[in-house]
């Protein structure tokens, strides 16, 4: 009783003591950003300090952080619809016309995600140059959604494959088509997948930063770009470098922790019989 | 109204052959039901009926129809499945009034139909309901439901009863006829529970290794079995089988000595056995009767109390093992010695190939 006690207690400090260690630097982040510069770089770190909003407003002042945020915005949301809207055929093909490639050919999409993203990076900077898409918002569309897609498909794999095939063919002999079996049944049944999938994409999207560096300049340049703007040819300044970090991971911070509850039951769904 | 015939009904998954030419005619009305034991393809039969499988080869009637072709929505036919599969996430109303809305029916002439059905098998007290809130019993009642809804000319019941329990089953089983008897359509109901083959058909198809063994009425094939298969699948407990073998051929009589030693005349049409050659005596449970002068003798190993009635499980002399039906009075227990009448008329006769050779 008291040894199962004991390691309750060793079980749950070393519980909040990741979690600890995971959230520190958010926390000093945040707090950074409303430090000045002196206070910011100052040994020992200051704990006790005045806020200042300056650092916010000088961001602001040299970058225009809505235009970023717009685009980051318009990019993991777009990214995320143009993911799903091959990825669902794509899916529902697998689970209910099973080839015996099938498993194959899912496993090969998720190993082109374990490749290095540099390996292709001159090519796809070559293509997209030459078909005059560099900065634009297209190119980092067709590149999240393709660079997603593995992933997303293997998700919605799993989840249609939750869905009892008698199901669906109750539903044919009632009468419904193709259309009709992924309107009115696979997407309503596997919703809270479905949802934490894209919830998934959008942060992927939204933390993007390699191909959004070196294939975007000023116009479709998302929020990862304007963080990496703070940390050029002046040297470092740490405290605005933190505020604008602090602005980019506020909005999928925020998302994240709404629909934390979504997330996780998405990413566990399947795990045990319900 | 449907009559469904099926003519020389083949198919193949990869290289394995599930059904090996399968005819069968239903008629009009009829209530018929496709026994066997699991793996015996009686699923993928009905599944070809439905139009969820393609078929190999063969034909698919319903009528004057070749359904080969036709999708499963526009067979006319309407199947409940094992396990329900209703819409989780719809209302009752929604799930049976599903087809409806498919077909582009008006809301207010659904709801009707809908109430109707629903007052059929009393559940309109569970139509603002998800699946999820009801009992097994319930959730069946709204699969057949929804079967009934779209007014089919052929009902497929693909073991419905199979996930309800005992005394569920038994009420699931009268209104099944009940419905039956209300609507007048043709059913065909895939089982591999012999008593509900024997308590529900008119007509019975039992299924072995994708080939039909024998197509008959309930009492037909209990009494009249075409070969070993059938005669051990009909009738619970199993029929009996002795081994031995034929001894004396005199014309239409012969003696046939079991492997326990004893010796047995039975009349059957003369050419049929040759002496030496291997039989098996089959005898129901009910039809070998504890008689102090019986012809078999064996040792009682159990005893099944069922209230009404008993079984016996006796170990006979040459080493089969018999079981037989008495009156729950019976006072034989268990180490007993018991000796056992066999009524010659009622036994039957299989020879090697476990084809029955009929008693003249």
């Amino acid at each position: 009783m008291k040894r199962a006690l004991r390691n309750k207690m060793l079980f749950t400090v070393t519980g909040w003591l990741t979690a600890g260690v995971i959230f520190f630097p958010i926390l000093w982040m945040f707090l950074t950003g409303f430090k000045t510069e002196v206070e910011a770089v100052a040994t020992p770190p200051s704990l006790l300090f005045r806020p200042t909003l300056e650092n916010y407003i000088e961001v602001q002042r040299r970058a225009d952080y809505f235009k970023f945020a717009w685009n980051s915005v318009v990019l993991a949301l777009g990214s995320t619809l143009l993911a799903l809207a091959f990825a669902a055929p794509a899916a529902y093909a697998m689970v209910f016309f099973p080839t015996r490639r099938g498993k194959g050919t899912l496993l090969w999409m998720l190993s082109t995600k374990m490749l290095p993203p540099v390996g292709v990076l001159v090519p796809i900077y070559l293509l997209f140059r030459d078909a005059g898409l560099l900065d634009s918002r297209t190119a980092l569309l067709i590149v999240y959604a393709a660079g997603n897609l593995p992933i997303i498909v293997w998700m919605l794999y799993s989840f249609f494959k939750e869905v009892p095939r008698e199901i669906l063919e109750a539903a044919r002999m009632d009468g419904a088509g193709v259309k009709d079996e992924l309107l009115y049944l696979l997407l309503p049944l596997s919703l809270p997948g479905l949802a934490s999938t894209s919830l998934l994409s959008i942060i992927l999207a939204w933390n993007e930063a390699f191909w959004s560096l070196n294939l975007t300049a000023a116009k479709a340049a998302p929020l990862t770009a304007f963080i990496a703007s703070f940390s050029s040819p002046e040297g470092l300044f740490w405290a605005k470098l933190s505020a604008a970090s602090t602005l980019a991971i506020a909005p999928v911070l925020v998302l994240g922790w709404v629909s934390q509850r979504q997330l996780v039951r998405g990413l566990t769904l399947g795990a045990v019989k319900q | 109204m449907a009559r469904v015939r099926l003519r020389n009904l083949r198919k193949t998954f990869n290289a394995t052959e599930v059904l090996k030419g399968i005819d069968l005619d239903v008629d009009d009305h009829e209530f018929a039901v496709i026994v066997g034991p699991s793996g015996c393809g009686k699923s993928t039969l009905l599944r070809l009926i439905a139009g969820l499988e393609e078929t190999t080869a063969g034909d698919l009637w319903i009528d004057d129809d070749r359904i080969n072709n036709v999708p499963p929505p526009k067979r006319g036919i309407a199947m409940v499945f094992q396990n329900y599969a209703l819409y989780p996430h719809m209302t009752v109303a929604e799930n049976m009034g599903f087809s409806l809305r498919l077909a582009g029916v008006a809301r207010v002439e659904r709801d009707m139909k809908i109430r109707e059905v629903a007052s059929i098998l009393q559940i309109e007290s569970l139509l603002g309901r998800k699946p999820g809130e009801l009992s097994g019993g319930q959730r069946q009642r709204v699969a057949i439901g929804r079967a009934i809804v779209r007014n089919p000319r052929l009902f497929l019941f693909d073991e419905p009863l199979s996930n309800l329990d005992a005394a569920l089953r038994v009420q699931m089983r009268l209104e099944i006829l009940r419905l039956r008897e209300a609507l007048g359509s043709t059913m065909i109901y895939v089982t591999h529970d012999q008593v509900e083959a024997m308590t529900m058909a008119d007509k019975i198809a039992i299924l072995q290794g994708g080939v039909i063994e024998q197509v008959g009425a309930p009492l037909d094939l209990y009494h009249h079995p075409r070969n070993m298969f059938v005669a051990g699948f009909i009738g619970s407990p199993r029929m009996n089988f002795l081994p031995g073998s034929v001894s004396i051929v005199r014309d239409a009589v012969v003696t046939v000595n079991l492997d326990g030693g004893t010796a047995l005349d039975l009349t059957v049409p003369a050419g049929r056995l040759q002496r030496g050659e291997k039989i098996s005596l089959g005898i129901r449970p009910e039809r070998l009767i504890p008689h102090d002068s019986g012809q078999l003798r064996g040792r009682i190993l159990a005893v099944e109390h069922l209230g009404s009635t008993s079984f016996l499980h006796v170990r006979a002399e040459g080493g089969a093992m018999l079981i037989t039906e008495v009156d729950a009075g019976n006072a034989a227990r268990v180490h007993d010695s018991i000796s056992l009448q066999v009524d010659e008329n009622a036994c039957h006769l299989f020879n090697e190939d476990g084809e029955a050779i009929p008693q003249c």
